[in-house]
C-alpha cells in the first residue's frame, strides 16, 4: 500500500473506487481529511460553528427571518464586541465580574470543601446537616437576592455572597459522597496495616474524595457563574449582567449578544481550566464517578 | 521475653518450628445483616492450630469463611464465641506482627508503588534512613526495582500484586495472610508469582495462611493444607503436605504421591460442593 491510502478518504469507498482519484498527491481536501482523522471533535466543531454563523449572517442580512433588532446578525454582534472593547467597556464590566467571581469561587470552593469533608467524616454532624444542605441546594438561591441587596447595598458583597451560594453546594454534596462511598477495601488494607480513625480518614478517605471534589468544583463554578450574572441582573450597577441587561433597555442588541458570548467564552474556559486540573492528580485519570 | 519453657521468643521463632503462633479455638463469627435483620454463621466451632514457620494453606468452597478466618487473624472482626490466639495472646485488633495481601490488591491509587510500600511503616511513624532502605530492599525483593515512582494504575496485575507483597513483608510481621493473592492474575504470571512467593518465604522464613481455589496452587506451597466444610465453616481435614522442596510444578505434578494428595484434596471439595449444592445453599 502507498502511504496515499492511508490520506485518501475515498479509499474507504472499497475496492471499485476508481484509483484515478487518487492522483493528487497532498491536495487541501486530502490536508483536510488528515486533520478530520487526528482532531475529529475540534474539527467538526470548528466547521459547524462556521456553517451556524454564515447561515445566521445570511438569514440575517438577506432574507431578515427574525427582525435584526432581536437577533441581529453575527457581523454586527462583532462590531459591537470591537467597539465596546475599544471604549473600554467591556473590561471594567468584565474585570468587575470576575473579581467577585474570583472571590466568591475561591471562598465557596474552601469552605464547600472543609464543610463536606467534616459532614462526611463525622456521623452526626453529617446527620444534622444533610437535610439544610439539600433543603438550601434544591432552593433557587435567587430568593436570597433581594434580601442580601437590603441588607447590604449596592455592593460587590451580595454579589458574591450569592457566587458563594451558588459555587459551595454541588462542592459540598460531592465531598461528603466521595467520604461516605470510600472503597471498604482501602479501609480494610489501611486497619491491618495499623491505621487508627484519624488515619484512615486522612490518609484513606480524603485522598480518596479528592476526584469527587474534583467534579463538585467544576458543576460548583459553572453555577457559581450562573450566580453572578444573575447578581449583577438585579441590584448592581456594574459587571456583565448589568451591561447586557442596559444594552437590551436601549435596544442596542449587538452589544448584549457581545456580552452574551463574552460569558460563553468565559464559562467554556472556565470549565476547560477546571477539566485539566485533575490530570495533575495522579488517581484521577482512573478515578470511577 | 520468654515462653513458658523459658526460651527466648523473638529470635528463635522461626526455628522452633513447633511453638503455635496462631491458635483458633472453637472459633464461630456470626455476621450481622443489618438490612435484613438476620444474622449469618460465617465460621462455626472453627479449630486450627498453625506453628511458626509454617506454610498453611486454606481451600473450601466459596462462602466457607476462609476470608473470614483471615480477618479474625488480622483482628478486623472480633469472635462470637471461642478466641483466636496470637503468640499466646487473645487478638484483640490490628497489629504489625500480622499483616495481609488481598485478592483486589488494595493499594492506594493516589500513592506510588513505594509509597504504597511505606504505607504500614508510614502508620506507624516509622521514619527514618533505615525504614527508607527497608523499603527499597523489598521492593528490590519483590522485583520491582525501576517501579518506585509508578502509580498503580500504570502496573500489571501481578506488577500490583508484587507492590502488596512488599507492603505486607516491609513491616516485618510475623505471619503474612494471604486471601486469594494470585487469583485475579494470568495463568502464566501465576506460576512465576508462586515460585517467587515461596523463594521468599523460604528467604525470610515467615509464617504464612494463604487461602487459594487452586488445588494446584495449594500443592506447590503447603505445608499442610487445611480443608474447610461449606457454611458454617469447620475444620473438615488437615492433609501434610510431604512433597520435597523447591517443588518445580514440572517435577512435583509428575510424582505419583502429588496425583494421590491432588485427588484426595479434590475429593475432600467434591463433596463439599455437591452437599451445598443438594441443600441448596448458593
Ligand atoms: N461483612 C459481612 N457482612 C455480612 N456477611 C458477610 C460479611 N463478610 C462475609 N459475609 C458472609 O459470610 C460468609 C463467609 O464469607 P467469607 O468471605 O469469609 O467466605 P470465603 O470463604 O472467603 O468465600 P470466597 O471463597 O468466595 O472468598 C459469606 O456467606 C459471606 O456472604
Ligand atoms: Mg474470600
Amino acid at each position: 500500500m502507498t502511504r496515499d491510502a492511508d490520506v485518501d478518504t475515498r479509499s474507504a469507498a472499497g475496492p471499485l473506487s476508481p484509483p484515478v482519484q487518487r492522483v493528487s498527491k497532498d491536495g487541501p481536501r486530502q490536508r483536510f481529511g488528515r486533520l478530520l482523522r487526528s482532531a475529529p471533535g475540534v474539527v467538526l466543531l470548528v466547521v459547524s460553528l462556521v456553517v451556524l454563523i454564515a447561515v445566521w449572517q445570511y438569514a440575517q442580512t438577506r432574507i431578515r427571518a427574525v427582525p435584526p433588532l432581536y437577533l441581529p446578525p453575527p457581523s454586527a454582534i462583532w462590531h459591537a464586541l470591537l467597539e465596546n472593547f475599544r471604549n473600554g467597556q467591556f473590561q471594567q464590566n468584565i474585570a468587575f465580574s470576575l473579581q467577585n467571581y474570583g472571590v466568591g469561587l475561591a471562598i465557596g470552593a474552601s469552605a464547600g470543601v472543609a464543610i463536606g469533608l467534616v459532614t462526611g467524616g463525622i456521623r452526626k454532624v453529617n446527620i444534622i446537616l444533610t437535610p439544610y444542605i439539600w433543603a438550601l441546594y434544591s432552593t433557587p438561591n435567587i430568593a436570597f437576592q433581594p434580601i442580601l441587596i437590603v441588607a447590604l447595598g449596592f455592593t460587590p458583597l451580595p454579589k458574591i455572597i450569592m457566587i458563594i451560594l451558588g459555587v459551595i453546594f454541588p462542592i459540598i454534596v460531592n465531598t461528603i459522597a466521595g467520604v461516605e462511598k470510600v472503597d471498604g477495601s482501602l479501609l480494610r488494607a489501611a486497619r491491618v496495616f495499623g491505621a487508627n480513625r484519624l488515619q484512615l480518614y486522612l490518609k484513606v478517605a480524603v485522598p480518596y474524595t479528592v476526584p469527587f471534589i474534583m467534579t463538585g468544583l467544576r458543576l460548583g463554578a459553572t453555577r457559581g457563574l450562573l450566580y453572578m450574572y444573575i447578581s449583577e441582573i438585579y441590584g448592581s450597577t456594574n459587571g456583565l449582567g448589568y451591561m447586557v441587561l442596559q444594552a437590551t433597555h436601549r435596544f442596542q442588541t449587538p452589544t448584549a449578544f457581545a456580552g452574551v458570548v463574552l460569558l460563553v467564552v468565559m464559562s467554556i474556559l472556565i470549565v476547560q481550566v477546571l477539566q485539566i486540573v485533575p490530570r495533575f492528580l495522579p488517581h484521577t485519570r482512573e478515578a470511577k464517578i | 521475653m520468654t515462653d513458658a519453657v523459658g526460651r527466648p521468643l523473638e529470635h528463635e521463632r522461626a526455628v522452633d518450628a513447633g511453638t503455635p503462633l496462631i491458635e483458633a479455638d472453637r472459633l464461630s463469627i456470626e455476621y450481622e445483616k443489618t438490612r435484613e435483620r438476620t444474622r449469618l454463621l460465617a465460621l462455626y466451632d472453627f479449630t486450627l492450630t498453625v506453628p511458626a514457620g509454617e506454610f498453611l494453606v486454606i481451600v473450601g468452597p466459596s462462602g466457607c469463611g476462609k476470608t473470614t478466618f483471615l480477618s479474625a487473624v488480622a483482628g478486623l472482626v472480633a469472635p462470637t464465641s471461642g478466641s483466636v490466639h496470637f503468640e499466646g495472646a487473645p487478638v484483640r485488633g490490628p497489629g504489625p506482627d500480622r499483616a495481609m495481601v488481598f485478592q483486589d490488591y488494595a493499594l492506594m491509587p493516589w500513592r506510588t508503588v513505594e509509597k504504597n510500600v511505606r504505607f504500614g511503616l508510614e502508620m506507624a511513624g516509622r521514619r527514618g534512613p533505615r525504614h527508607n532502605d527497608a523499603v527499597q530492599s523489598y521492593i528490590e525483593l519483590v522485583g520491582l526495582a525501576g517501579f518506585e515512582k509508578s502509580y498503580p494504575h500504570e502496573l500489571s496485575g501481578g506488577m500490583r500484586q508484587r507492590v502488596g507483597l512488599a507492603r505486607a513483608l516491609v513491616v516485618d510481621p510475623k505471619v503474612l495472610l494471604m486471601d486469594e493473592p494470585f487469583a485475579a492474575v494470568d495463568a502464566m504470571t501465576r506460576e512465576i508469582m508462586q515460585g517467587e512467593l515461596a523463594r521468599i518465604i523460604q528467604e525470610t522464613g515467615k509464617t504464612v495462611v494463604f487461602v487459594t481455589h487452586s488445588i494446584d496452587e495449594a500443592l506447590t506451597l503447603a505445608d499442610r493444607i487445611a480443608v474447610i466444610t461449606s457454611r458454617p465453616g469447620r475444620l473438615q481435614e488437615i492433609i501434610q503436605v510431604d512433597l520435597p522442596r523447591p517443588r518445580y510444578e514440572k517435577d512435583v505434578k509428575a510424582s505419583p504421591r502429588y496425583q494421590e494428595l491432588r485427588e484426595h484434596v479434590w475429593g475432600l471439595l467434591q463433596q463439599e460442593v455437591s452437599q451445598n449444592l443438594r441443600s441448596g445453599v448458593e
